[in-house]
């Protein structure tokens, strides 16, 4: 067996493993060895990463998978882990408990990778549940009590879905005496499948904060450390659209189910109820929160697009759909590790952002270009990503029409909440003006977040050929 | 090597303004358009500049006459406009202006609808900065309603533009026409930028707040790229007619209404569009040909008009008629420029206005469109009041305010020269600008009736101007309020006025209102949806008892019930089927 197929995974747990052993020679209660440790750790990890881009394997008898897919979501988690790492050296500067933190950082990160690399259901199960165990203390790693709240509830949450996932996955077992994901081919009975599907999106839906399964997003990132909200935004959400893409594309194209009327409807609500929401939200980070709550709508319009039987079209979705969580995850990283950035001198209520823009000047600047993707405007990532939804909606068909329209009248209602930030933040003087000190663990990552930003916005063609090779490897 | 498109010059040359200093940076602001011109006139015919960008064809470079014209007086007025603000010293009001004059020339060389929404967008972005540039309080808030009022308008030509793919399967941005709901949408994202009233409050709003500098930019880009993709995709279509010839009107009676030297100009910016649009709106190779030239000619003598306003405004620092008057004795180079755009801008005869708006008027004689042809003589004669007599009169003229300023720098003044000088040049050589329109031309400007004719009308406007002047009938201050309503527009002007105040204002009260009500009660229920759930279905019946943050694990519950809702929808939905 070729082994530097998994070395990635395997420096991620050794890191990890390091981390905690380190813990047992600290003196020094607030060293950060531990966050250079890991930020290491994943760096050399990506180098393993990157070459694998091409390679197709089956491993462990078909349990572990090596393809086009797994790898672009691994270089997906590992640089989210990297940018939070980097942030977090700052952020956590005067915590306590450190290689811990780290530790669990590492570890969710190693499950993240184990699901994107899942070909069967139990690999997936156990990345997802690996994923979401060493979260929920991440969340309440302040131990105040809002936190612990916020982890409570994503922990009921979690274990709530968890049985909603292991339901359906059983449901694939009872039906063809085998849990890999292929095999759910194999169901003859249309209501087995048809039940069994739908548990499987709503399980994973409840990771991707679809609208109905989307509560625990919001209360879980205001109560969050704000490293953790970036993770939990730009990372953990990512994990379930990987499940999603794994389990419908491979399993349920031939079961004649039109699981894209589902998605698309889902779609509709999702976005709109989380710009909505959006609107009102004083508390950036719930703001944020539920803005996250909408793109993960505009996301899902490529996976309902994709159960077009047009293989271009689907094929154009898929890309469209992995361009956009791509972008997703640098912008609303970078706004999450912004917010983290000026949470200790400002504050989380948006009114303490007026005049940031004197105030923290480059945390602003580069607030503004996250908040510029976000709304999908010309020069940015978020425009290409979002205009490629858009024609791959339009090519859908007549219902694509209705996700087009809805997608850009969602458009102009996120424009006000983002709108209303930037003017805060730039036209409203201040109570109090004195400069905020900008460390530069803050803004390393936000600065690589821009630059990806920028560079995708203005030159997307090797982005888009990417996606599209991605795609074309799937279908 | 094929040349490049020239706004892929000006955005890329933007960008290096930031790092240059002092005289290195004017000879560069100085430079680049003329680069630009260079550029443009060895560009060959035809198309090229094709990217493929997931199976679409995007066409950075479709040159052709039409095109060519607008890209000629984009590139000279960006030259014009660099060196009359060449003393600014923030770089970025530099950068922002020429990335605005590439985005616009974007769009005019753009050959598909995707890469001219791409540049639309930016220059509306581009143009925004260039207002709130000025960082008055007054500039930041109408720099917010401009940069709403285009983005409303860009989604619109975005959902357009999507619609008609998805129609045609094609993105090729040529003639259009007006059928069904995507042509429709395009129609609206263009006369957007082309001001069209009741949608053009963004104008006058706006390009007063801007710089002074700032404000010879927005007057010449933003409006003719609008007349231009209209001349390109619709032209013929009858409903511009109607459009354009009640721009020419409409604005004429807040012209002369309005005290701001700038809104005055914005005003009869809009009045010489709809010029313009009712070119485009009758179709013909002769209205065409005078649409296209009368945007060159009106683009450098507003500019000449907002550069001798703008000087003045630089050295008094007032921009209200009732504070100006009597300048004429210590500014009188300003005073002849502003003469000069005036003269133009009314069409007398050897200036560039004549040679370019009669042609549009005469299309809309041979046409036989009476009230047409009437509706823009009456305009004609308005603009020469409010633009060509009023502007320098109340600022040079009239009551001697006590300001003695000085002369505009030298700068200011080469700008005002050079357009002043194109005014006149091309009011007595006309077939220059002929020779590169879209159609050929047989059109002479110069005949005894056309002369004859125009001199009359402007000869009785002066007439009405000197009686009221000499008699004193007003106080000075009012004189522009009554300057040209006799009894018939009086009345017109009466019931018209009453109409806005009554049923339309009503009208739009009561949407203000509804409207209004729906946000707040989103507003409101979107804080807690849950809480608002319940009172809505009068389940908590304490309307007090509304929380702002969702309760303590109660969401855990909701959310399992809503999953199995959820669920059983799906199942009942799909095994029914």
């Amino acid at each position: 067996m070729n082994y530097t197929l998994i070395l990635p995974e395997i420096i991620i747990c050794a890191f990890a493993l390091m981390s905690l052993v380190l813990a047992m020679f600290r003196r020094d209660k607030t060293d950060d060895t531990a966050g250079y440790l890991s930020i290491f750790g994943l760096i050399s990890s990506i180098i393993f990463v990157v070459p694998l881009f091409d390679i197709k394997a089956l491993l462990f008898n078909g349990f572990f998978i090596i393809d086009p897919l797994a790898i672009i979501f691994k270089i997906v988690f590992i640089s989210i882990s990297l940018l939070v790492a980097i942030c977090s050296i700052a952020y956590t500067k005067k915590w306590e408990n450190k290689p811990e933190y780290y530790f669990l950082l590492l570890c969710t990160t190693l499950g993240m990778m184990i699901t994107a690399s899942s070909g069967d259901l139990i690999t997936l199960y156990i990345g997802l549940e690996l994923t979401g165990l060493s979260s929920y203390p991440l969340v309440a790693f302040t131990k105040k009590d809002i936190s612990s709240e916020s982890s409570m509830k994503y922990f009921m949450f979690g274990a709530f879905f968890s049985a909603v996932t292991l339901f359906g996955i059983s449901l694939v077992y009872g039906a063809t005496g085998s849990t890999s994901i292929a095999s759910a081919l194999n169901i003859i009975d249309y209501k087995i499948a048809l039940i069994a599907m739908l548990f499987l999106i709503a399980g994973f839906g409840f990771k991707t904060a679809i609208v109905p399964f989307h509560m625990w997003l919001a209360d879980t990132h205001s109560g969050a450390p704000t490293s953790i909200s970036a993770f939990l935004s730009g990372g953990i959400i990512n994990v379930a659209f990987v499940a999603l893409i794994r389990v419908l594309l491979v399993a349920m194209p031939t079961l004649n189910i039109q699981y894209g009327l589902i998605l698309l409807v889902l779609s509709i609500l999702t976005m709109t109820f989380g710009n909505i929401v959006a609107l009102s939200q004083r508390h950036i980070k719930r703001m944020f929160a539920y803005s996250t709550i909408a793109q993960a709508g505009y996301i899902i319009v490529g996976l309902a697009v994709a159960s077009s039987p047009d293989q271009e079209i689907a094929k154009l979705g898929i890309a469209a759909m992995l361009l956009h969580l791509i972008v997703h995850l640098f912008m609303k990283g970078g706004a999450f590790i912004a917010v983290a950035a000026v949470a200790e001198s400002a504050g989380y209520d948006i009114r303490d952002y007026a005049g940031l823009g004197k105030r923290a000047p480059i945390t602003a600047s580069f607030m503004l270009i996250f908040l510029i993707s976000l709304a999908g405007i010309v020069p940015t990532a978020g425009f290409i990503s979002k205009l490629l939804l858009l024609i791959s909606a339009i090519k859908f068909g007549d219902l694509g029409i209705l996700l087009a329209i809805s997608l850009l009248l969602n458009s102009i209602l996120s424009c006000c909440y983002y709108g209303r930030l930037a003017r805060y933040m730039f036209f409203i003087k201040p109570k109090d003006d004195s400069k905020i000190k900008e460390d530069i663990m803050f803004l390393i990552p936000m600065g690589i977040a821009t630059i990806f930003i920028l560079i995708m916005g203005l030159y997307p063609a090797p982005f888009v050929n990417i996606a599209i090779s991605v795609a074309n490897s799937l279908v | 090597m094929i040349n490049a498109p020239p706004g892929i010059i000006f955005i890329l040359g933007a960008l290096l303004v930031p790092f240059l200093r002092g005289n290195i940076r004017k000879a560069y602001l100085l430079l680049l358009p003329l680069v630009a011109f260079v550029d443009l006139l060895y560009m060959p015919h035809g198309t090229n500049y094709v990217f493929n960008f997931i199976g679409l064809d995007l066409i950075f470079a479709r040159v052709d006459s039409l095109s060519m014209v607008f890209a000629y007086v984009f590139v000279i007025i960006a030259f014009i406009g660099n060196l009359y603000a060449i003393h600014v010293k923030e770089s970025w009001q530099h950068m922002t202006a020429l990335i605005y004059a590439g985005s616009a020339l974007g769009v005019v060389f753009a050959g598909d609808l995707f890469s001219l929404f791409i540049f639309w967008e930016i220059m509306a972005i581009a143009s925004a900065l260039l207002i709130w540039s000025r960082k008055t309080k007054a500039s930041l808030n109408a720099g917010f309603r401009y940069i709403l009022v285009h983005i409303f308008g860009g989604v619109c030509l975005l959902a357009g533009i999507a619609l008609h793919f998805s129609n045609t399967g094609s993105i090729l941005f040529g003639n259009i026409g007006l059928d069904g709901l995507d042509t429709y949408l395009i129609f609206l994202g263009f006369i957007i930028n082309a001001a069209v009233p009741p949608l053009h409050a963004w104008l006058v709003d706006a390009y007063p707040e801007s710089t002074i500098t700032g404000t010879v930019f927005l007057s010449a880009f933003t409006t003719k790229t609008a007349v231009y993709v209209l001349a390109r995709s619709f032209p013929g279509t009858e409903i511009l007619i109607i459009i354009g010839a009640l721009m020419t009107v409409y604005p004429i009676f807040y012209a002369v209404l309005e005290n701001d030297i700038r809104k005055v100009l914005g005003y009869s910016l809009i009045n010489q569009v709809g010029f313009m649009i009712t070119g485009i709106g009758i179709g013909t190779a002769l209205s065409i040909n005078g649409t296209v030239s009368h945007a060159f000619c009106h683009i450098i003598y507003k500019a000449l008009l907002f550069m001798s306003m703008g000087s003045v405004i630089y050295m008094t620092g007032k921009d209200k008629f009732t504070d100006l008057g009597g300048l004429y004795k210590t500014m009188p180079l300003t005073l002849i420029f502003c003469m000069i755009g005036a003269a133009s801008i009314s069409a007398f005869p050897l200036f560039s206005g004549f040679i370019s708006k009669s042609m549009i008027v005469t299309a809309s004689a041979e046409g036989g469109m009476l009230l047409t042809w009437f509706l823009l003589l009456f305009a004609s004669a308005g603009v020469f009041h409010h633009a060509g007599i009023k502007v320098p009169y109340f600022t040079f003229f009239a009551h001697d305010s006590g300001i003695r300023a000085k002369e505009p720098p030298l700068n200011m003044l080469l700008a005002m020269g050079i357009a002043a000088f194109l005014c006149i040049f091309i009011g007595i050589y006309p077939d220059i600008l002929y020779n590169i329109l879209p159609y050929p031309v047989d059109f002479i400007p110069y005949t005894t009736p056309h002369v004859v004719s125009q001199l009359q009308l402007l000869f009785f406007a002066g007439l009405a101007f000197l009686f009221l002047i000499t008699y004193g009938y007003y106080p000075p201050e009012q004189r522009a309020i009554n300057l040209d309503t006799d009894w018939f527009y009086r009345k017109g002007a009466k019931w018209f006025t009453w109409f806005i105040n009554n049923p339309l204002s009503e009208f739009s009260r009561l949407t203000a209102q509804a409207t209004l009500n729906f946000f707040l009660f989103l507003l409101w229920f979107s804080r807690n949806p849950l809480a608002a759930l319940k009172i809505l279905l009068n389940i908590e019946k304490n309307r007090e008892k509304y929380p702002n943050i969702p309760q303590y694990l109660e969401v855990v519950n909701l959310n399992a019930i809503l999953t199995l809702i959820f669920l059983s929808i799906c199942i009942l939905v799909f095994l029914l089927k």
